[in-house]
């Protein structure tokens, strides 16, 4: 389609694509680990029938596995540094390629910012090889004014640079041999956008080439299409789905009103393998950031309805129990499970074991039972779990663990404590029906690793401060154990509690390492092994490709949601403008701590006198040691 | 009504005592709450003699109404409560030394849960002492003033002494202490401590020694009632939100554990309807419903006659809407409303083809009003909402918003119609609700929040005009302070009666016109607002309600950005609310808005000084610019100039 300013006079003779025609891809492919996720491949050989020959240029890392699935969907495999972004990426094809373009009647440029395709490519080819044109673009973006990167100026009306298709009157000139021959360097993402998405298609307008674009922008509002409605352009025919709509800054897409979860719904209902999204997004996206982008809670009634009695899963119950008289309790939760299940205990000591056998005795069978007597409480359900344990969840045996542990109500915050362990408990193992509907997620996802209660947060400080002083070691151990999945900016998204139930497989990356009791030592501290471990299991599924998401009783979701919903109403009366405005304020100011002159003057000098803030703590570092020497002097 | 000699109960065994309770009730408005009738009907059975102690100024009929479970009503000087009225009732005993054990108490808690007289029994045992129902070792609670939480003064609890005791210098020294009166004075804890100073026996049904906290009937109420407490403690469900939350004390459990225990939860609700802000019960009570869309507890043989209410002035997305009016049960009636003969023949067409399939439809023509959906509600459909052929009001709109972006309008209209008709078995679920609770007045889904700056301020600047019309309509619920409980959006299904005093007043269309003196701001708006409260004035409740998928896409959003919002202060919400309340307004984090902040924060006595010259400093400073700006643009328009540059 036509849009007016891609309208040129005089222009350029264009032709259509010829019924016979070649068509080469060039396609830029980032991905950190080199592994080549599954979504690439699977838009390439979608490609093959309409592209004779398909070169895919790798910026940065290439795994043997990663080379091993881009041979088998591309003629050629290049590897090139990391720089210059996707563009320069373009250039090396383009420039790799060389004078054999000329054996091509249309070239695509594109990257791997896209899955696809979720609307079949057949008739966006068929209707644009008939248009007289040189180029089209998938999707356009309005004229922006001031720019927005640099704010001078205006960023052009342009076609959207991750799919650029050029014909061969255009790439066969003298025009865009220069073009591509005085690419400016590219440092950073701006720069991409700035010295190359922008100005492409007014460049060549206005030189009298024909461009067109497939999906036009949809509404008359100065927004991201491709990413702000995703949703509504798959609806129209568009092949292509931004990755973007699902790692952008949560409130961002919130503000804009976007909807992940729909979009999600759109692309299953129309055919895509959507499990290619998400194991891409687990393991590309902070946790936390993707269950907020596509709302991956799932608040599920008491009703069973999502289980399919006919394919159980193997189920094993992993119990901690410190506290011999709770096994009724967690063994009253299990038995909610729709099938038999093998139950592992693990307890401290050969009395509390005994108990825990006759407990267990007691009851009506649901399958095998053992009961281990662990040498060591350091780190008590997690080193349980992970040594203790690592025979029988390493065997393959089982679909599904349930990590369960006797948790106790301390004296002190009884009430708090209380409603925590009801939390838990509650939210993995309500009453039979609503444990087969979180069996039933299982089944219907084969990619869902684990699944736990959302954060705590009535009665705990965790909205905001959940990573306390376990950030530092969460990365190091991140390193350690291979997991690579970004990080939260804040709170982690995590089975605060340690209880959840989760596929044996999507726990790898933590029970494969050899871990010993001694590393447990001391691991309940602040900042400890225990605290980081309860941390990073949905970032050891998402290394693995699986992904979490949250499960909730409609109890505890009306409790928890009035609680939010209140408390950030409250919260908000006394700042300015929208929440996005609001967080934006707070993060720049930066930790309001007491309120004190010294706190006030860090947020002042923060936000608006960064350089002087070492001076200021230097200068008060000074005060406070002259004051103390004072005091000294003064014999006070 | 005094003949206690011909009472039956004195022929019970002499173990028992003869007890005179006196009842203090706190409010004298808004009619005798069941809540009271309910408990005095249980313990006449246990006591001789019931007093109920009523504020200066309840109302003869509501005085009635007490007749029937108490022998004497007496009417306070006082307004409100004060505990001086337990000795002023005393004195107007005529047979006090016929007596026991007197009983002090009054509206501050629910009950009996179970039943009183196993506590009774156990505490006569040691007929010298007196005792308390529950002790308190532990000091009062932090109260939240500023929030519109003040440290609640109420009936005491429960303290019983020997009438004997009425003698003692210690009860006179009490009442009539020499220097200085301090506010929490006459305290019920107060007392119990003068008591115990003074050297007489002190004993407590419920010792907090056998509890994990130093204040059980506040921090513990479910343990107390499973130690056979039979009552609990209004204020477990009055006080502020986020300190009750702090602690995880949950109203909404323990609301269902009172049901569980037999209690009629429906008396407790229509009291807390009445007398907490409508958001901060929906807070405490955690008064939203998930519901899953199964139809389950719907019960078909008893349907309600619903009418659905409808003003269209967008015919883009009206379809889509009359559609989904299938899934409410047969037969309901449909009031269709829009601005003119064309589009109400356009109308008529679309019903007829469409799959809403109403028993009965009426489409009216209005005045194009500002009021819009409201006015077409409140006056267009009054003869719907005051007749009585409805039980319940299903109140949507089809209305054009123009200016928002595609994906907020589309937001706002799946996330108003599918909470409230989603499905067959969802609207199913929602009826259920109704069937359940016949004191439930309203549903609608929660405030909105993606997409929309609600958050912090959903009143819009109609708090004072909301202020000034429940002065008219006699609503007393307590405005919520930041936000209230709204359907902002404007779609709810409510019971009639529940709206009644918004419904019963002639509004006209001309009092929606904006700058109609004497008339409010954008009553529209206002009215939108107010739904809440008008039924929490009647003692109705409020619920809001959720999609399953609904609430997944809300609390993710809710929870990651309160998670980025409350990064950057310490503590537990209730004390990051608290600092930044105590700080003030934060502006732009300039230099202006941090010194007040420090002054605020650091200096509280002299902020309180300086704040009102501080804000007409403020004003005037805004004042001026005004005054230059506005000169400068007249001097632009004058000349011709543009004035874009003013700014």
């Amino acid at each position: 389609m036509k849009t007016a300013e891609l309208v040129t006079f005089p222009s350029r003779p264009a032709s259509q694509f010829p019924a016979t025609g070649r068509r080469l891809l060039i396609y830029v492919v980032y991905d950190p680990r080199g592994d080549i996720e599954d979504y690439i491949p699977y838009a390439l050989s979608h490609l093959r029938e309409h592209c004779a020959r398909i070169v895919t240029v790798v910026n940065g890392a290439l795994t043997d596995r990663g080379r091993e699935r881009l041979s088998a969907v591309a003629d050629d495999v290049i590897v090139r540094a990391n720089e210059g972004f996707d563009i320069w990426g373009y250039k090396h094809g383009l420039d790799t390629i060389g004078d054999e373009i000329a054996e091509f009647d249309e070239v695509i440029i594109a990257n791997d910012t896209w899955f696809g395709p979720v609307q079949p490519f057949g008739p966006v080819f068929e209707r644009m090889d008939v248009r007289r044109l040189h180029f089209w673009g998938m999707t356009d973006h309005v004229r922006v004014e001031p720019h927005p990167f640099t704010n001078t100026g205006y960023l052009p009306y342009h076609l959207q640079s991750y799919w650029l298709v050029v014909r061969r009157d255009m790439f066969m000139s003298e025009e865009w041999r220069r073009y591509w021959n005085d690419l400016p360097e590219m440092n950073s993402y701006s720069d991409a956008v700035v010295k190359h998405e922008g100005v492409f298609t007014e460049h060549f307008t206005d030189l009298g080439f024909v461009g067109e674009v497939a999906f036009p922008t949809l509404t008359d509002k100065v927004e991201n299409h491709a990413v702000l409605y995703a949703e509504q352009l798959l609806e129209a025919g568009c092949p292509t789905l931004k990755r973007r709509p699902f790692f952008q800054w949560a409130p961002y897409l919130d503000h804009l009103a976007v909807v992940g979860r729909w979009t999600l719904d759109t692309v299953e209902r129309l055919g895509y393998p959507v499990d290619l999204v998400y194991s891409d997004l687990a393991r590309n996206v902070a946790p936390r950031t993707l269950n907020a982008d596509a709302a991956m809670l799932e608040v599920l009634p008491d009703i069973g309805t999502a289980y399919d009695r006919s394919r159980p899963l193997r189920t094993v119950v992993v119990a901690h129990i410190f506290y011999p008289e709770m096994t009724g309790e967690i063994l009253d939760r299990a038995d909610s499970l729709p099938a038999d299940y093998d139950l592992v205990v693990t307890t401290p000591d050969a009395s509390g074991a005994a108990e825990i056998s006759a407990a267990i005795a007691s009851r009506e069978s649901r399958g095998a039972v053992d009961v281990r007597v662990i040498p060591s409480n350091s780190g008590r359900d997690q080193s349980a779990f992970l040594i203790a344990c690592r025979d029988i969840l390493m065997s393959e045996d089982y679909d599904i663990v349930v990590k369960l542990h006797s948790k106790r109500t301390p004296q002190g915050d009884y009430n708090v404590g209380r409603l925590f362990k009801h939390q838990q408990f509650s939210n993995l193992l309500n009453s039979p029906g609503y444990t087969e509907n979180v069996l039933g997620l299982f089944q219907r996802e084969p990619g869902l690793g684990i699944v736990y209660p959302p954060m705590v947060h009535i009665g705990y400080p965790t909205i905001g401060h959940a990573w306390w002083a376990n950030k530092q070691g969460f990365r190091e151990w991140c390193a350690t154990l291979g997991i690579r999945v970004p990080i939260d900016d804040g709170s982690p998204l995590a089975p605060y509690g340690s209880m959840f139930i989760a596929r044996p497989a999507a726990l790898r990356r933590l029970l494969a390492y050899d871990w010993s009791y001694s590393e447990f030592e001391g691991a309940y501290d602040d900042g400890g092994l225990a605290h980081i471990l309860e941390r990073m299991p949905s970032y050891a599924a998402g290394e693995e490709g699986f992904h979490t998401r949250t499960v909730a009783t409609a109890d505890y979701l009306a409790s928890s949601y009035t609680a939010l919903d209140y408390d950030f109403d409250q919260f908000s009366s006394t700042l300015p403008d929208t929440t996005m405005e609001q967080i934006q304020l707070l993060r720049e100011l930066g930790p309001l701590e007491y309120g004190t002159l010294r706190d006030l003057l860090r947020l002042y000098l923060r936000s608006r006198r960064p350089e002087q803030l070492p001076r200021f703590e230097s200068l008060l570092t000074l005060c406070d040691r002259v004051r103390g020497k004072l005091r000294r002097v003064l014999g006070r | 009504m005094e003949s206690v000699s011909n009472d039956p109960r004195q022929s019970e065994s002499p173990m028992t005592p003869r007890r005179l309770l006196l009842y203090a009730l706190s409010r004298s408005v808004g009619g005798i709450d069941g809540y009271v009738l309910h408990a005095l009907t249980a313990l006449r059975a246990d006591v001789a003699r019931i007093v109920v102690i009523v504020p200066n100024g309840t109302g003869e009929s509501d005085r009635a109404s007490l007749t029937d479970v108490a022998d004497e009503v007496r009417e306070s000087p006082s307004d409100g409560f004060l505990a001086s009225v337990y000795p002023w009732a005393l004195d107007l005993e005529p047979r006090l030394r016929g007596f026991d054990e007197v009983i002090l108490t009054g509206d501050s808690w629910f009950g009996p849960v179970g039943d009183f007289r196993p506590v009774l029994e156990r505490m006569s045992r040691s007929p010298r002492a007196v005792w308390g129902m529950v002790e308190n070792s532990q000091g009062e609670p932090e109260s939240f003033p500023d929030e519109g939480f003040p440290e609640p003064v109420g009936p005491w609890l429960w303290t019983a002494i020997p009438s004997s005791f009425i003698d003692s210098p210690a009860w006179t020294s009490f009442w009539h202490p020499s220097g200085r009166i301090a506010p929490r004075q006459f305290a019920e804890r107060a007392f119990l401590d003068h008591v115990r100073a003074s050297g007489t026996d002190l004993d407590f049904a419920f010792r907090a020694e056998h509890f994990p906290s130093g204040d059980p009937g506040l921090f513990t109420p479910l343990l107390l009632l499973d130690a056979g407490c039979p009552v609990i403690r209004r204020d477990v469900f009055t006080r502020y939100p986020p300190f009750l939350e702090r602690f995880a004390i949950s109203g909404r459990e323990n609301l269902a554990s009172l049901a569980r225990r037999g209690y009629p939860v429906g008396l407790a609700l229509a009291n807390l309807a009445r007398t907490v802000a409508p958001k901060a019960l929906n807070a405490t009570g955690g008064m939203l419903e998930v519901l899953p869309g199964l139809g389950a507890g719907y019960d078909p043989t008893h349907p309600f006659r619903i009418a659905v209410v409808m003003h269209v002035s967008d015919f883009d997305h009206v379809v889509e809407i009359l559609d989904r009016l299938r899934f409410l049960p047969k037969p309901y009636d449909l009031f269709l409303t829009t601005t003119d003969g064309k589009r109400a023949t356009q109308l008529q067409r679309i019903v007829e083809q469409s799959q809403a399939d109403p028993a009965s439809f009426d489409v009216r023509v209005t005045p194009a009003s500002r009021g819009r959906d409201m006015s077409d509600f409140f006056v267009g459909c009054r003869d719907v909402l005051q007749g009585n052929d409805h039980d319940l009001v299903l109140k949507l709109h089809a209305r054009a918003k123009r200016r928002k972006t595609v994906n907020l309008r589309r937001y706002f209209r799946r996330y108003q119609l599918e909470n409230l008709l989603d499905s067959r078995g969802y609207v199913e679920d929602i009826l259920a609700l109704f069937q359940a609770e016949p004191g439930l007045g309203l549903v609608f889904p929660p405030m909105m929040h993606i997409g929309y700056s609600t958050m912090g301020g959903a009143w819009g600047g109609y708090r004072d005009e909301a202020e000034r019309l429940c002065e008219k309509l006699g609503v007393r619920v307590p405005l919520d302070l930041v936000s209230p409980l709204a359907p902002l959006g404007a779609m709810w299904i409510g019971r009639p009666q529940a709206l009644q005093l918004l419904t019963q007043v002639r509004w006209r269309y001309s009092d929606y016109r904006p700058r109609n003196p004497n008339k409010y701001r954008e009553l529209a708006r206002v009215q939108e607002r107010l739904v809440a409260y008008a039924a929490s004035e009647l003692g109705y409740h409020v619920r809001t309600v959720l999609t399953p998928e609904h609430a997944a896409i809300s609390h993710t959003a809710l929870e990651t950005k309160a998670d980025d919002l409350f990064a950057t202060t310490r503590g537990w919400p209730v004390e990051q609310i608290r600092i930044l309340h105590r700080a003030g307004f934060i502006g732009h984090g300039g230099i202006v808005a941090l010194s007040r902040m420090y002054v605020r924060l650091n200096h509280p006595r002299a902020a309180r000084l300086l704040m009102p010259l501080y804000e007409l400093a403020f004003r005037t400073v805004i004042a001026l610019r005004t005054v230059r700006v506005g000169g400068r643009s007249l001097a632009a328009m004058l000349l011709g100039r543009p004035t874009g540059g003013a700014e």
